[in-house]
This record gives structure tokens, sequence and C-alpha cells, in this order.
């Protein structure tokens, strides 16, 4: 535990210095800010769509990075041969960048309570629906990055995680849909959180044993 | 004790080495030399645990490795002919890491002084020569006081005086029988008590 929290302190340290996470909320800002000016006057529908895109977008951009500066410097040489093992690495570096992305989306959500005036029920709709997100593309995102050291190019970004993440966002942009339509009801909102929250049960441990293997076979 | 038999380390295309074996006393050091590509770096690597060998065994002091790779790892300072040093932080919070995750605090002191770094603990990595970042790297040997040292081309970048430092250290760990020194280098390093190995470039 201590060398988790350990690595997740020097993660977050890293992101702040080398630009990560400026770079990742400027990303965000601009994008965000371009699709909202396209749509006058967007509902709260629309709104999380683009919310949600944008967070996609944003992620991809930066999946690479997430193991290959430590990989060029050799410092994932050294983290994993300290004999704490592996899943200590990777799951430091996915609770590290989940922390940015939730952030993110914790504060999206805060904006279009306010903006919109929602209820409590409608802010943990909107909330349990981001989190959900941000978790999987996190999961997907470190998956694809340690799959991109092993074959030395992003090719596998591209064909393994895009339609993952695509599935997913459709998914979720389905369910807000859903959710704004008159025939919408509470249980059904449920149903389909719990749908989502599954899919995260699933992403997350297979991203974890998957990227800890990838780091053993790395060379 | 480090112990190897029979190691055989292939490539997608190639067999890098086959049926390597030797052993390395406590108390002393193995200096590993031989052609570009003959696999010095690879077999520090695999001594290290970070890749695996096709066939044979590694035993250290008389266990093998795979029974329990991190107890094993836990007794290893591996370093690279990288620096891992981040190039966006000081000296300082480098080495501040890097003991809190595999050192120990009380020896971050005696790491620094051997090595000289006190002028440099607040400047950022990145800006420093590279015969200073290589210095840095190599004051992990004293944090980690681990009793293997896998050390690869530890000399590169280092003027007359700092490469007097590293022989002295690697010397004082060897008389002193606080453990193995493998080092791959092409330069013929002058060490207590060496034994060398030379790989051949089976490619040939």
């Amino acid at each position: 535990m201590k060398h988790l929290l350990l690595l997740i302190e020097r993660e977050l340290k890293l992101s702040m210095r080398n630009g990560y996470i400026f770079g990742l909320i400027s990303l965000f800002s601009t994008l965000f800010f371009l699709l909202s000016t396209i749509i006058p006057n967007p509902n709260i529908k629309e709104i999380s769509t683009i919310f949600l895109v944008v967070l996609f977008i944003s992620n991809t951009v930066f999946a690479g990075n997430i193991f290959k500066d430590d990989q060029q410097d050799s410092s994932l040489q050294q983290l994993v041969s300290a004999g704490h093992g592996n899943m200590v690495v990777v799951l430091a570096k996915f609770t590290s960048y989940s922390m940015i992305s939730l952030s993110m989306s914790g504060i999206g959500t805060i904006l279009l309570a306010i903006i919109y005036k929602l209820h409590i029920s409608e802010v943990i709709f909107y909330s349990s629906i981001l989190i959900a997100t941000s978790i999987f593309i996190n999961s997907i995102s470190i998956l694809s990055a340690a799959l991109t050291l092993t074959l030395k190019n992003g090719i596998l970004l591209l064909l393994i995680a895009t339609p993952l993440y695509i599935g997913f966002l459709l998914y979720a942009i389905t369910l807000i849909s859903a959710h704004t339509t008159l025939y919408s009801s509470n249980n059904l909102d449920s149903i389909s959180l719990i749908t989502l929250f599954a899919f995260c049960l699933i992403a997350v441990p297979l991203a974890f044993f998957s990227c800890s293997y990838i780091i053993s076979e790395i060379e | 004790m480090i112990t190897c038999e029979n190691l055989t380390l292939k490539n997608s295309i190639f067999t890098v080495f086959s049926g390597l074996s030797f052993s390395v006393l406590p108390s002393s050091a193995l200096l590993i030399s031989g052609p570009n590509g003959c696999g010095k770096s690879s077999l520090l690597k695999m001594l290290a645990g970070l890749i695996k060998h096709h066939a044979g065994k590694i035993y250290w002091n008389k266990t093998d490795i795979t029974e329990d790779i991190y107890s094993f790892q836990k007794n290893v300072c591996y370093i690279g002919h990288k620096n891992a040093l981040k190039a966006e932080l000081s000296v300082i919070d480098n080495l501040k890491f890097w003991t809190r995750f595999k050192g120990e605090e009380e020896l971050l002191d005696a790491a620094i002084s051997f090595f000289q770094l006190n002028k440099i603990l607040d400047i950022e990595v990145g800006l420093l020569s590279a015969g200073w970042q290589r210095k840095v790297e190599l004051s992990k040997l004293l944090l980690f006081d681990t009793g293997l040292w896998l050390l690869d081309e530890p000399e590169q970048h280092l003027d007359s005086n700092s490469l007097n430092l590293l022989l002295e250290l690697i010397t004082t760990k060897t008389r002193e029988g606080r453990g193995v020194v493998i080092i791959a280098s092409h330069n013929p390093l002058k060490i207590h008590n060496s034994h060398k190995l030379e790989l051949l470039d089976f490619k040939q």
C-alpha cells in the first residue's frame, strides 16, 4: 500500500510537471467550447453527449504516454524490478490517470447541475454515467498504452481500443437519450446504470491483469 | 552467490546465446564483455528477472529465482545503460522517491555525499550534464544496498575522478564481502577479485 501511494504521488507530480494535466485540460476545454458553440442553446442531453465525446477524444490523444515515458528512460524496468510486482505499477498508473479523468467528470457534473438547475436524482444519474465512462475509458486506455509498448507502434490503439471506446460511448449516449424521453422510468435508469457499471467491473480487472502480463513480457 | 545453468536466450529471429553456465561467488565481481549484440545487456536483464530465459536455471543463494521472483528482486539493484531518472524532477526529488520506493532513508545522506551531489540537489535532472546524471543514477547503488548489483556500462559519461569513485565503491562492496557485482562493459575495468566472461556473437 505504501509503495502504491508513493507511485500515485509520483505520477500526479510528473503529470503536473510534464504538462500532461495542463494539456489534457486545455484540449478538453478547447474541444468542449468548439463543439458547444456548434449547437445553439444545447439542452442537457446534447451537452452531456458533447462532454462524453470530448472526454473520449482527450483520453485517446494522451493514452499513448501512460507507460511510454517510463519505458524510454528505463524507469519502468527499475520500477518493475524493485520487487513489488507489476500490478503495483499498473494500479498506480490506472489510479492516478483515473483521478485526473474523474476530477474532470466531477467538475463537469457540477457545472451541468448549476447551469441546468438539476434535481439531486438527475445529478446522481449524470455523474454515474460520467464516472462509469471515465473508468471504462481509463481501463481501455491503460491496456492500449501497454500494448503499444510491445508492438512499438500505436496502430493497436486504433484497432482494439477505438471500437471498444466507441461502443461504450454510444451505449452511454443512448442511456442519456432514453433518460430524457418521457417514457423513462427510475427502474429503467437503475438497470441501465447497473449494466454500465457491470461493463466497468469486467473492464477494470481485465485491463489490470492484461497490463501486468504485457509489462512482464517487455524486454 | 548467483549460479546460472545452461541459460538460453532467443529473440524473434535467432538464438542470442545458449548453454551459458557460470557462478559468481560472494565477494567477487564478474565483468561481461563481448561484441555489440552478443547479449550482454539481455543477460543482465535476465539476471534481474526482467526478461524470461527460454531454457536453463538461475539460482540466487541456491534458490531458483523463479520460485519467488519478487523476493529475489528485493536483493537486486539493476542499473541499465539509461538513467532511470525523471528529467522534470530535481535530483533530490528523484533520490527521495527511489529511497522511499526501494532504498533505506538512513542511506540517503551517504549516497549524496559519496558522489558529491550536494551542490546539485535542487537542480532538475534534465539540466545536468550526462556525467552528473550518471552519478545521480549510480548513487542508487548506495541507496538500495542490495546483495546483487547488475550494472550495464556503468562507466559511461564518467570522468576519471568519478570513474575512480565508482571503482572504489565496487571494490569496497566485494572486499567487504557485502555481495556480488556483475558488470557488462566494453572497457577493461580494474576491479578487486573480478573474473571475466566473454560472450561470443552467435550470429557469426
